[in-house]
């Protein structure tokens, strides 16, 4: 009897000791293949006729090699940004749902506007938003110049009116210099105000991830469980189907058909095309592990039931999530590894002084 | 200097072209906003009425005509009333946009109508801040009532 148990264990060992050889080895290998260039990497899970590209080391912003001659329009839009004068009470500013220290969002399922008004989804970071075409969940906007008359002019938002804001910040003396120097004059309108406000946010930027790091060469950034996760990211688990490119986003619409979600036509509302409903922009995955809760409605605190989702598919949903299967040694948590690795605590921020 | 100019320029340039109110010829049955029927619809005059005898607000459809569309984003209406006067209409949440093709139709409009004053001060300020001359200005005597609609959707119907 004594004699089989120590053969059991025994053997046991010997198992344990193949199978972790074996993993490390899966790993090694991964690790030799994605340590070349990303050009010979395998070939990506990728759908028939979805346009898209390969992932990337984190993109500066384009205003990077103009920030100097910009400086003072991008002065100018940091300070209205922080300003909550520009609201109707004086109380929310656009940091108030774009917060720097939580990667530039506020952490909340959806955001409390005016007078404790719920708005109907959930705030997005304004981090690397200079690449997105469409802003909006929806998409009904074509710049941030444009998006940035939405917050301060909804009555549920910032509850301003812009003639009102104009008139309000020639009222606050210490506002001329900055235009002047903005504009060349001290004329305050609201293109004016929108523009800096743009402009300041075309500089938010992610900081670079372990990701970035291994791309750039150091090729232990990653360790075997993000490895993995970045294999998986790539075929089996489908996600470069929608989350593609440097920054991880296609810059596209797609169902996602949430089982938790109240009834938002998204994009149709704006096309009014009967296929666009329920469709949502393509987040950025940049930092996605620091803006949570996710999903257009902010109804997933857990990125564990994200994933699952995408795993078991959802019905009705974009025939890009009709789900995947993971082998035996696969594993969800990888794939939550590499997420990890490809966010990064925000850059420090200053919080700029408000003119009186 | 001239770099700095150039690159405003192009920031500019780029603001202008893309902040442009929707296309489209907002022709019967084109809608904005939340889906809506025409169906119950009070005629504008009606809720204007009842606005100026003291009721607070309404929350009803209104068939009326618009006058005028903003013509930067589509983002304000203005509706023509009996008396040659306009109410103003803005969208909830900041959701929608009209062109600016819906000028001179009849739509139905789904939303919260309510008279706001603006005080004679508040006037008098406006106007100066217009740079208006202090005749005009001191001929401000009288506040100003205007109907104001937070629209939820609307329906073109004629």
């Amino acid at each position: 009897m004594r004699k089989w148990g120590i053969i059991i264990s025994l053997l046991a060992t010997v198992i344990a000791l193949v199978s972790f050889t074996a993993n490390d080895s899966e790993a090694d290998s991964l690790r030799k293949i994605y340590s070349q260039s990303p050009d010979k990497w395998p070939k990506p899970f990728i759908d028939a006729g979805v346009d898209w590209k390969e992932l990337g080391i984190l993109p500066e912003s384009p205003l990077e090699s103009q920030k100097d001659s910009l400086k003072h329009i991008i002065e100018l839009g940091k300070v209205l940004f922080f300003d909550e004068r520009l609201s109707g009470s004086g109380k929310i500013s656009c940091a108030s749902c774009h917060q720097p220290e939580l990667n530039w969002t506020d952490g909340k399922e959806k955001s409390i506007g005016h007078e404790g008004a719920l708005n109907k989804r959930n705030s997005p970071t304004i981090q690397n938003s200079w690449f997105y075409k469409k802003l909006f969940w929806d998409g009904r906007s074509n710049s941030l110049e444009d998006q940035a008359f939405a917050p301060i002019n909804s009555e549920s938002e910032m509850h301003s009116e812009m003639p009102e804001l104009s008139r309000k910040l020639r009222q606050i003396k210490g506002y001329t210099p900055l235009f002047e120097a903005a504009f060349g004059d001290a004329s305050i309108n609201p293109h004016r105000i929108t523009e800096a406000i743009a402009v300041f946010e075309r500089t938010i930027v992610s900081r670079k991830s372990k990701f970035d790091e291994f791309l750039s060469g150091n090729k232990r950034a990653l360790n075997n469980d993000e490895l993995k996760g970045l294999h998986l990211f790539r075929t089996k688990a489908r996600c470069m189907n929608c989350h593609n490119g440097p920054l991880f986003s296609d810059n596209q619409f797609h169902k996602t058909n949430l089982p938790f979600t109240d009834n938002d036509d998204g994009l149709y509302k704006v096309t009014h095309i009967e296929d666009d409903k329920g469709k949502f922009k393509t987040p950025s995955l940049r930092d996605v592990m620091n803006t949570a809760p996710w999903m257009h409605d902010g109804s997933i605190k857990d990125m564990t039931i994200v994933l699952e989702l995408y795993r078991k598919g959802t019905p009705a949903a974009d025939r890009l999530l009709k789900g995947f299967h993971l082998g035996r040694k696969e594993n969800l948590s990888h794939l939550l590894a590499f997420l990890k690795a490809i966010s990064s605590p925000p850059i420090e921020f200053k919080k700029p002084v408000l003119p009186q | 200097m001239k770099k700095i100019l150039l690159s405003l320029s192009i920031v500019l340039l780029a603001a202008v072209a893309n902040a442009q109110p929707p296309a489209g010829d907002a022709k019967p049955g084109d809608w904005y906003g939340e889906k809506i029927s025409a169906d119950g619809a009070v005629a504008i005059t009606d809720v204007a009425a009842k606005l100026a005898a003291g009721t607070e607000s309404m929350d009803t459809k209104m068939k009326a005509k618009i006058v005028e569309v903003c013509p930067n984003k589509g983002c304000w209406l203005k509706l023509e009333l009996s008396n040659g006067e306009t109410a103003m209409v803005k969208m909830k949440d900041y959701g929608f946009f009209l062109p600016v093709a819906a000028v001179g139709k009849t739509v139905v409009i789904d939303g919260e109508a309510k008279m706001k004053t603006t005080s004679v001060a508040e006037l008098k300020h406006y106007a100066e801040d217009a740079k208006k001359s202090k005749e005009e200005i001191a001929a401000i005597t009288k506040p100003l009532k205007e109907v104001k609609i937070m629209a939820k959707g609307i329906v073109v119907v004629e």
